[in-house]
């Protein structure tokens, strides 16, 4: 299914909020106890695009450690967007299930 | 290859320079973050990925977006709102002509609120917030100002001519071509640049 690395960025940031790129690996890695891992440098692309159609927005400041990174954040479309891809996402999943568990006639 | 000589070699593959220099920054924060976490020394190419495709994903996700329907919605919008512009100048300013309020502040509160009205009316038909958010509030901002603004003097010397409405349709529909084309010009010319750039890379 196409688009599935955005969906799980975008529900890391719903569900922890504001996080720069390596926290929000961490976030991912934690969340799916480790089972969804994806080469790192590749979370900025999917980040700038994101960024670019609106979904987050992003901003340079300091964190709890005083270390200066560059925080991503949700918009109200990447809301929007979030729950759009979650509901096509978990009739997919439905869909699948049906198929993959339909015993022989 | 060390960690920064990878990092320098993937930013150098990112076409546009200030997108480079922004990409650079986080993944040398990204990999200082890790190696505090894991000191032990890694092959950067397998935490971050291949190098060549990963400044080709940068490329593509911060390269201007050729985006057809959104030229078509501006005109949408020029459209309607010049068209309610005209009907508001034709049928309610002309008409306070002979009036005591010709010249009196009130009658320029008049005649400005109608196309702001016009233009805010159109705009909420037209676009949705998240296309706004997408295109940056700055950009579109600066994008609506700019054809509204070519608008405004061409407009108000077709008023002032006094032309009936079907010869002030036909050279609205005429002009409008204008920056409608000038839009899809400028598109293209910055899709194309981007991608010049891009192969010369």
């Amino acid at each position: 299914m196409k688009g599935l690395a955005d969906l799980v960025v975008l529900r890391a940031l719903d569900r922890h909020g504001e996080s720069y790129g390596y926290g929000l690996i961490e976030r991912i890695g934690e969340d799916s106890q480790d089972l969804f891992a994806f080469q790192e440098g590749t979370l900025y692309p999917l980040l700038y695009r994101l960024e670019r159609d609106g979904f987050v927005s992003s901003r340079r400041k300091a964190g709890s450690s005083g270390k200066e990174r560059r925080y991503y954040r949700l918009t109200e479309a990447g809301r929007k967007r979030l729950a759009e891809r979650t509901q096509e996402y978990r009739g997919f999943l439905k869909g699948m299930s049906l198929i993959l568990d339909r015993t022989s006639a | 290859m060390s960690p920064n000589d990878y990092i320098d070699r993937v930013a150098d593959g990112v076409a546009d320079e200030a997108w480079r220099a922004r990409f650079r920054e986080e993944l040398k924060e990204h990999h200082e973050d890790r190696t505090e976490r894991h000191p032990q020394p890694e092959d950067p190419e397998r935490v971050f990925g291949e190098g060549k495709s990963l400044a080709r994903q940068v490329n593509e996700a911060v390269t201007p977006a050729f985006r057809p329907m959104r030229l078509l919605k501006s005109f949408a919008y020029f459209a309607g709102t010049m068209l309610l512009t005209g009907f508001w100048f034709r049928e309610v300013v002309v008409g306070f002509d002979e009036t005591p309020m010709e010249g009196s502040a009130w009658m320029t509160v008049i005649m400005f609120s109608g196309p702001i009205a016009a233009a805010a009316l159109c705009h909420r038909l037209v676009f949705s917030s998240a296309e706004v958010a997408s295109e940056g509030w700055k950009g579109h901002a600066s994008r609506t100002a700019f054809f509204y603004a070519a608008w405004i003097p061409i407009f108000l010397a077709m008023t002032m001519r006094d032309l009936d409405w079907a010869s002030m349709l036909e050279v609205f529909l005429l002009l409008f071509m204008v920056p409608f084309c000038a839009g899809v010009l400028i598109d293209a010319f910055r899709w194309f640049l981007s991608m010049t750039k891009r192969t010369a890379r």
